[in-house]
């Protein structure tokens, strides 16, 4: 009965008339800022490309026929819900720059955050005057603002 | 990052695109004029 009631909710999942959220998400997290002025995932091997990112897999093979995030994985875009804990603390430290990114497509929500499908970057900020040398960090901060077309609110 | 257990799965829109301002010294978008149609006339 249960794999019935599973098999017929998945199916009909399929055919709901439109989208829960009609706008993108919008998500804390921070990146890792290269000399170059690019933006780096901090924990994954993934440098991020101007405008919509879309995720994939890490783990699996790229045959197998699932998009990232799967529900029982842990691929997909990380994001916070609120500033708050680790995000706080990575302020501009070590070129760990904060900032405000846009999640849209299949996203997962959990209790603190989202995996999500799609993401673009769409605001750097952080406090500067926690940096060991803020004037390279703002430098660098200038030229992935270039890059990404990103707005930037950074406290000096 | 720690993100908390997996609570629900939502399917949310991509962003619209916003519709830009027109350039000044643009030119505009050159419409072909359409051809009147032809009349029979009598002779």
């Amino acid at each position: 009965m249960s794999v019935l009631y599973r098999f017929l909710r998945r199916s009909l999942r399929r055919f709901r008339p439109g989208p829960d959220l009609p706008e993108p998400l919008l998500g804390y997290r921070f990146w890792l800022l290269g000399d170059d002025g690019l933006l780096r995932s901090w924990v994954q091997d993934y440098t991020w490309i101007a405008g919509p990112n879309e995720a994939r897999c890490l783990v699996a093979a790229p045959w197998w026929p699932f998009r990232a995030p799967h529900p029982r994985c842990s691929c997909g875009f990380y994001a916070l819900k609120r500033p708050q804990g680790n995000y706080i603390r990575a302020n501009c430290k070590h070129f760990i720059v904060p900032g405000v990114v846009a999640l849209w497509g299949k996203v997962w929500e959990h209790e603190e955050g989202y995996r999500a499908q799609w993401a673009q970057p769409l605001v750097l900020h952080g406090d500067l005057r926690l940096c060991v040398d803020p004037d390279e960090v703002r430098l660098c901060i200038d030229r992935a603002a270039a890059i990404y077309n990103l707005d930037v609110m950074a406290v000096t | 990052m720690y993100i908390g257990k997996r609570t629900r799965r939502l399917r949310v829109a991509a962003p619209t695109r916003v519709p830009r301002e027109p350039i000044p010294n643009e030119r505009p978008l050159q419409i072909p004029a359409q051809k009147p149609e032809k009349v029979p006339t009598r002779a």
